[in-house]
């Protein structure tokens, strides 16, 4: 058992997380049973898995992607519609498939249309956009006489029409329907797509670094949530053969987001869970409908308050605490550590001391290795406002060494590393790579060809594992199509196995094995920059950025840093470290460029800097020549 | 030519509307970074206490307009205590400040809709009466120029506050940096809840103008609210003059809507303003583009 | 001026997340008319330190801020700067949307009851010590130079007519020139009284330009003294650049 749950691909955590949602489901499917009222009441029931279905889509555009279609109500009805008309003039020929299928295809379309205009500019137009829409597609509707205006259309009055399946059979294939969608973003969500749309979400600085292609990746998240909300069009308009303006309004949008947000977002049970809790006490309650909206209101604003992430959120940390479920491992040796100032602050608790193989691997380059000329930098200048940042710099990083960047705050060392990797763009001056120019490209295409980075402060997938932070990197390298991996393929199957392994490799090289399986959140600062470098290693780039990467680390783990950039350049990579610990850069670097003012004030090996006595004066306002350590 | 003028005058009238509430906006995001989704909803509070001021208990015009200023703003400030200040002091990150004015806004119109049924509310008299001045032969209702001319003053005022006085500036100082603004020893809570009092202002003279214009129910808070962000996108995010331009060019757009294509789909009109700004100019048209850090 | 007596008093400050103090329990004051340094290697607790006196708290931990005999450890930044205490934090950071002249009247934004005339005469005071502002009144700020912020930054503070003035890395990369108008400016307001706190991540500079000095590793205070003496002390520049190790003091487990 636990050999096809690792070929799967999950970890013993996930074992258990299992379990809350196959306790909704078979409670779900258990629903007619228990309640044991008559076919009646079954449509209603359909009506709220129509909307659990709605409910997942959201969660994978919305808790997984980021991109908040609050109006996806709109993509709903517009698939209804769809089915509805279609089966209105072919009743004969039109079953619950065919429905599903016309919804889904007509969802996706609205879901583009909606979401193409508004992603071009930013993700807060998408839910004004969507919003309005829904808001505005149940108006017009109203007017509309081919969609049968303010009464709808009545399927079941349509002449020739007769619903194949009904009663509980219907029951139970709807309710294997939320089975299906749900284990679809399960699987999705344990993808590359899943993993682009996380990391997406967590920041575009941080997609950008690893390749990932904001729209594309956008639209995707889109038009998954839209097709899927059609479909539950479909699913609707079969069980309740009608559809009006009413059906669904801006009112049930918000409802949808209420169930979102009391079972949380992000996970996949959190959604079901939640939306079924207030579909169902606003179906049944009837009684006092009146003040619903002041029940969900005030609902809504306590878990909002309190309770952000949701009863999912809660009851993990409580199956934890009751030992359900088995807490993550945790290793404590070496002391603890302050956080640099201004970094997040690192969960109390977990602390590893590095403890690296004793022999780091090779990391030839992968990306941009057809490519041989080293990175220039030519008259390179950049100014915020009045703040000229960088100023007529001129820079060679060259494959297989190590290109120290030293300078006091405020040098411009870090704006030279986001004009390199495009996370700012140049007001002069051109960046190349032999002949292909860099600075006129978007900053994932500058990753794609195989040139690395890391962050002042780390960016991690908080909610992710260290692996889980690291695959996503490898997987621009190792390829599948989407579909592949999602549906699990076998070529799917076996890229995603690769890509694990490959991370895997990586982290164990830095001695985090004992991290793999923690959330980043868990992990202490010093452990965060290493699982960073891991995850640029994992690129396998020609060349790697590192942006003070021995701030706030033990000295142990500095050593470690120092060896992986010697081995990088060992291993062929050019390494450009921006750091303030002088001596650090002075033992292990080829080539020093040391800024002052975005001005580059000298370059050259370590040795002529520690005897140019200039800089060191102006440097750091010191007399003696630097000193390297011992 | 009638025709146009009079439904250019009804646009502008309406526009004004749609530009206050799009102002009020405003002046809440630049102190908190937060947008009030429950603002449409605070002024159809304001239009319904207008109703019964006016219609059933026949108060005075100017009567009204005080028990409006006071109805609101209260509201708002019990808004900013429940929905808002938990998520002011914390870094604006998610989408907790939008679920927690979202569920301000659905309580609101809950309260509205027991408190007056579901019945659209019907057209009061105006506060300058239901006159017209007459113009080259064009009808303009006195309440149109009332709407219009209020949105002017009160642009005019804010942008005199902000400029001039010691609490705009502090305000604008907030918006850019609150720690700095803490350092000298401004409060950035007692900061956003005047915001909140100076956006209920303005929202409920909102509602003391449009209540005579157009005939409202309970459920159209929403309504205002998405049209009022619309004026806001299009005249550009976080300058003043944009709302009132934004306000103006959507209020003209449905009503021509309205007259050369149909009015029964009227609201598609405010679709395609926002999908001819996404399209043209996407900072909208007196916005500004942020300089981005890494 | 002489030193005259304690203005700044802090005693067993800690600050930090959870279980993890940035900083972990440091003691140290601040007299009249004296600069102070406060040196050490990035991230060390520097800035917390003087963030967290400020009033910008990160847990409540026990210890005890002073501001000229008034205790103000549990007071809110607002109420630290009417007891006379300015921090001008690092990066110059000021409202560059705004221009020089409301950027410096923000600064007294706590004493606006005095008046318009009080503010003005409050900024004559500040163009006299920064005269390049007085050219820029009317500049959006967003558009001076670094060096030029960072005078707007001081200047603000100074509006509030503080007893205390804390600043944290003020001349990180600004040209020579701007650093030593800066540090003039800082002698003359120590001149006229003020306890002054600088941190400073040269160490040549921060011992040149204070009479006394405090050097922080790892969240605690391991060397302190008088200036000239621990410009000798070849210890002090070794552990800011990191190539010594603090033993006996360094927490462990």
């Amino acid at each position: 058992m636990n050999d096809l749950v690792s070929r799967l691909g999950f970890d013993s955590r996930a074992w258990i997380r299992w379990a809350f949602p196959a306790v909704l489901i078979i409670g779900l499917y258990l629903v007619p049973q228990l309640s044991g009222s008559g076919t009646f009441r079954l449509g209603e029931y359909e009506e709220i898995l129509a909307f659990l279905i709605i409910a997942v889509a959201l969660n994978i555009a919305m808790g997984y992607g980021g991109q908040y279609i609050l109006g996806i109500t709109a993509v709903f009805a517009v698939g209804a519609y769809g089915a509805i008309l279609v089966a209105k003039y072919h009743p004969q020929n039109v079953g619950l498939v065919a429905m599903c299928v016309v919804g889904g295809v007509v969802g996706a379309v609205g879901g583009l249309i909606i979401g193409l205009p508004a992603l071009r500019v930013g993700g807060f137009y998408l839910a004004l956009v969507s919003l309005f829409a829904a808001l505005a597609i149940p108006t017009v509707a109203q007017q509309w006489g081919l969609v049968g205006a303010d009464t709808g259309i009545p399927l079941y009055a349509v002449e020739g029409w007769e619903a194949k399946l009904g009663g509980e059979t219907l029951y139970v294939i709807v309710v294997s329907l939320v089975l299906l969608a749900t284990l679809f973003s399960w699987a999705l969500v344990n993808s590359r797509v899943g993993h682009r749309f996380v990391a997406l979400h967590t920041s575009p600085q941080l997609a950008s670094s690893i390749g990932i292609r904001a729209y594309r990746t956008q639209l995707l998240a889109i038009l998954i949530a839209s097709a899927m909300a059609g479909i539950a069009g479909g699913i609707y308009v079969y069980t309740q053969e009608f559809f009006a303006p009413g059906s669904s309004s801006v009112q049930f949008a918000v409802l949808l987001l209420a169930g979102m947000t009391i079972g949380g977002m992000g996970t996949i049970t959190g959604p079901l869970l939640g939306s079924a809790i207030i579909l169902g006490i606003n179906q049944f309650f009837t009684g006092f409908q009146q003040y619903n909206g002041i029940v969900f209101g005030v609902l809504l604003l306590v878990f909002a308050v309190f309770l952000p992430n949701g009863l999912m959120a809660r009851l993990t940390v409580l199956s934890e605490r009751l030992g359900i479920r088995p807490r993550p491992p945790s290793l404590t040796s070496g002391p603890a550590l302050p956080a640099a100032d201004g970094a997040p602050p690192p969960t109390p608790g977990t602390v590893v001391a590095a403890t690296p193989a004793s022999q780091l691997p090779d990391w030839p380059p992968v990306l941009g290795a057809d490519n041989s000329s080293p990175l220039v930098v030519e008259g390179a200048r950049r100014a915020f406002g009045g703040v000229t940042a960088v100023d007529d710099m001129y820079l060679t990083i060259t494959r297989g060494q190590v290109h120290g960047l030293i300078g006091s705050n405020g040098s411009g060392k870090t704006t030279l590393l986001n004009l390199i990797s495009r996370f700012y763009s140049l007001d002069a001056g051109r960046i190349m790579i032999g002949d292909t120019r860099l600075d006129n490209q978007p900053p994932h295409a500058v990753a794609r060809a195989g040139i690395a980075r890391t962050f002042q402060s780390p960016k991690l997938m908080l909610r992710e594992t260290a692996l889980e932070n690291v695959i996503p990197a490898v997987e621009l390298r190792v390829r599948c199509t989407g579909a592949e991996s999602v549906l699990r393929l076998p070529r799917g199957v076996r890229v995603n196995r690769q890509a694990r392994t490959e991370a895997l490799e990586i982290l164990e090289a830095l001695g985090l094995q004992h991290v793999i399986h923690q959330q980043a959140a868990a992990l202490p600062h010093g452990t965060r920059r290493l699982v960073e470098m891991a995850r640029a290693i994992a690129l396998r780039p020609s060349f790697i950025l590192l942006d003070e990467p021995a701030a706030g680390l033990s000295p142990v783990e500095l050593d470690l840093v120092a060896e992986v950039c010697q081995n990088l350049a060992r291993s062929g990579v050019g390494v450009l470290l921006i750091e303030h610990n002088v001596p650090m850069v002075l033992s292990i670097a080829d080539t020093v460029t040391c800024l002052h003012q975005g001005k580059r004030l000298f370059q050259g090996t370590p040795a002529e800097l520690r005897a140019d006595t200039s800089v060191a004066s102006v440097f750091l306002g010191i007399d003696e020549p630097l000193e390297a350590s011992s | 030519m009638t025709l146009f003028l009079t439904a250019l005058f009804a646009g502008l009238a309406v526009g004004s509307v749609y530009g206050l509430i799009a102002l009020s906006y405003t002046v809440v995001f630049n102190s908190t970074a937060i947008f009030n989704v429950a603002q449409g909803d605070l002024m159809m509070a304001g239009v319904l206490v207008s109703y019964f001021c006016l219609d059933r208990w026949h108060l005075p015009q100017i009567v009204t307009l005080f028990v409006i200023l006071a109805v609101v703003v209260a509201i708002s400030l019990l808004e900013e205590r429940v929905a808002v200040r938990p998520f002011v002091s914390k870094p604006v990150v998610g989408l907790g400040w939008f679920i927690a004015t979202l569920a301000f806004s659905l309580v609101l119109e809950t309260v509205a809709s027991i408190i007056y049924g579901q019945n659209p509310v019907v057209p009061i008299p105006g506060a300058l009466g239901s006159g017209t001045i007459t113009v080259d032969g064009v009808h303009v209702a006195t309440k149109f120029i009332l709407a219009f001319v209020t949105m002017i003053v009160i642009l005019v005022a804010l942008e005199i506050f902000y400029k001039r006085s010691w609490l705009g500036t502090a305000m604008r100082g907030v918006a850019e940096d609150r720690e700095v603004a803490a350092l000298r020893g401004i409060d950035a809570l007692r900061i956003s809840r005047l915001a909140f009092v100076i956006a209920g202002v303005v929202t409920a003279l909102a509602a003391f103008v449009v209540a005579p214009i157009v005939s409202a129910d309970v459920s159209v808070g929403l309504t205002y609210g998405l049209k009022g962000f619309i004026a806001l996108a299009a005249g550009g995010f976080g300058s003043l003059r944009g709302c009132v331009i934004g306000g103006l060019i959507l209020g003209v757009a449905e009503q021509m809507f309205d007259l050369y294509v149909s009015s029964n789909y009227e609201i598609l009109a405010g679709l395609i303003v926002v999908l001819i700004v996404l399209a043209v100019r996407p900072t909208g048209l007196f916005g500004r583009t942020a300089v981005r850090e890494v | 001026m002489k030193t005259g007596e304690p203005l700044l008093v802090v005693s067993d400050l800690y600050a930090g997340y959870g279980s993890l103090k940035a900083v972990d329990g440091i003691s140290f004051q601040v007299n009249e008319a004296e600069t102070v340094a406060l040196i050490g290697r990035n991230g060390a607790g520097k800035t917390t330190s003087l963030l967290s006196i400020a009033g910008l708290r990160y847990g409540r931990f026990p210890g005890s801020v002073q501001l000229a005999g008034a205790e103000v450890s549990t007071s809110s930044s607002r109420q630290i700067v009417d007891a006379g205490l300015a921090h001008v934090p690092e990066g110059h950071r000021i409202f560059r949307s705004l221009t020089v002249e409301e950027n410096l009247r923000l600064g007294a934004y706590t004493r606006r009851r005095a008046g318009r005339k009080a503010a003005a005469g409050t900024m004559e005071r500040v163009f006299d010590l920064f005269p390049i502002l007085r050219t820029y009144a009317t500049r959006n700020a967003g558009f001076l130079s670094g060096g030029e912020q960072q005078m707007v930054a001081i200047g603000q503070a100074l509006m509030a007519e503080p007893r205390v003035l804390m600043l944290d890395e003020p001349t990180s990369g600004l040209a020579p020139v701007v650093i030593r108008t800066i540090y003039d400016a800082i002698a003359r307001l120590r001149e006229q009284g003020l306890a002054i706190l600088i941190v400073e991540q040269s160490v040549p500079r921060a011992l040149a330009n204070s009479s006394r000095c405090y050097v922080m590793e790892r969240g605690r205070i391991v060397i302190s003294g008088d200036s000239p003496t621990l410009a000798q002390d070849e210890h002090v520049s070794a552990i800011v650049r990191g190539t010594e190790e603090v033993s006996s003091q360094a927490k462990t487990g």
